[in-house]
């Protein structure tokens, strides 16, 4: 059974709402890899300390490309950021249990990915190959589907929109060619 | 509420509306870079125009958070690591029809698989500071 979701007119306002009282009330933008990337640094580092010196410095002196506007940030408010990430995990939690969907299953995404991928193995290879991919990527670009695709283009910045504008271009592309070639 | 409580409920919001919309569907996903469905791309518009719009709104009326902090309105300018970085983002969003964000929420819907996601992300991320730092010496911005 497919999944029910909800209309994605009320999804795309419930969405915004989420990122624009995220800021209002935390004075972040919204941004999972970057929240990624936060979590993997030792709770107090030196980045963090370096990190909050430039902008302090910035903020009096002047500002270079992406730097954020205003003070520095306390490291205990750049810490209190991670429990973001699993809070998402707890919301896809909560979704499945109060939906009535059954479709779902703990060893593949998807019916297309088991047709795919028919052995566990070759998943999980896949998926962390493309997690790799994932990860990477959105660090050089400066951003990833949240941070460029929501928060970027929704305040118009010009690196936002040229990377939405390549990954979107190149997904879709290599999703045809999987499609024509492989019938995935 | 105290700060950390704030961001975990936000997560909590920002997951299960992505749940319950299909963002974090696999199938869905991939319907929508086949351009089979519309879903996810009305989706994707209409939270991009009402964010603009809210974005602005609380530019004019707020410079400092609720919880006391500057609101951080990151630049994300265009520099030479963006396009060969989107490159790189959109193959691996095209096989796993996930992003950074969706492959936690798929987690917490009970598909563990996506944890081998969740791992190649980290990776993926502590390969980019190691290989940068050493190599590219290229801006270091992240998604923030």
């Amino acid at each position: 059974m497919e999944p029910a979701f909800i209309s994605p007119w009320l999804a795309g306002v419930l969405t915004a709402l989420v990122a624009v009282t995220y800021a209002g009330v935390t004075g972040w933008m919204l941004g999972v890899s970057g929240l990624f990337d936060a979590a993997l640094r030792r709770r107090v580092s030196n980045e963090d300390l370096l990190a909050a010196l430039e902008a302090a410095t910035l903020a009096q002196f002047g500002e270079q490309p992406g730097a954020a506007e205003g003070p520095a940030t306390a490291p205990s408010d750049r810490n209190a950021r991670r429990w973001f990430l699993p809070g998402m995990l707890l919301g896809g939690l909560a979704w499945r249990l109060l939906s009535p969907a059954t479709g779902l299953e703990w060893g593949t995404l998807g019916p297309s990915m088991s047709l795919w991928l028919p052995s566990l193995g070759a998943r999980v290879g896949v998926l962390f190959g493309s997690g790799v991919l994932l990860g990477f990527g959105a660090r050089m670009a400066g951003g990833c589907t949240s941070g460029h695709g929501l928060s970027g283009v929704a305040t118009g910045q010009r690196g936002s929109f040229v990377s939405v504008a390549v990954f979107w271009t190149v997904a879709t592309a290599l999703s045809a060619v999987m499609n024509r070639v492989a019938g995935r | 509420m105290r700060p950390p409580l704030v961001h975990l409920a936000f997560g909590v919001l920002f997951g299960a509306v992505l749940a319950a919309s299909g963002a974090a569907d696999f199938e869905a996903m991939r319907r929508m870079l086949r351009f089979e469905r519309a879903h996810l791309f009305v989706l994707a518009a209409v939270t991009t125009g009402v964010a603009a719009v809210g974005f602005l709104l609380l530019r004019r009326w707020r410079n400092r958070s609720l919880l006391g902090q500057p609101i951080k309105w990151t630049k994300r300018p265009l520099h030479r690591a963006s396009i060969p970085g989107a490159l790189v983002f959109g193959l691996g969003w095209a096989l796993s029809g996930s992003c950074p964000g969706t492959a936690l929420v798929q987690v917490g819907m009970g598909q563990l698989v996506a944890l081998a996601t969740v791992a190649g992300v980290i990776v993926g991320l502590v390969l980019y500071r190691a290989v940068n730092e050493r190599l590219f010496g290229l801006p270091s911005s992240s998604c923030e």
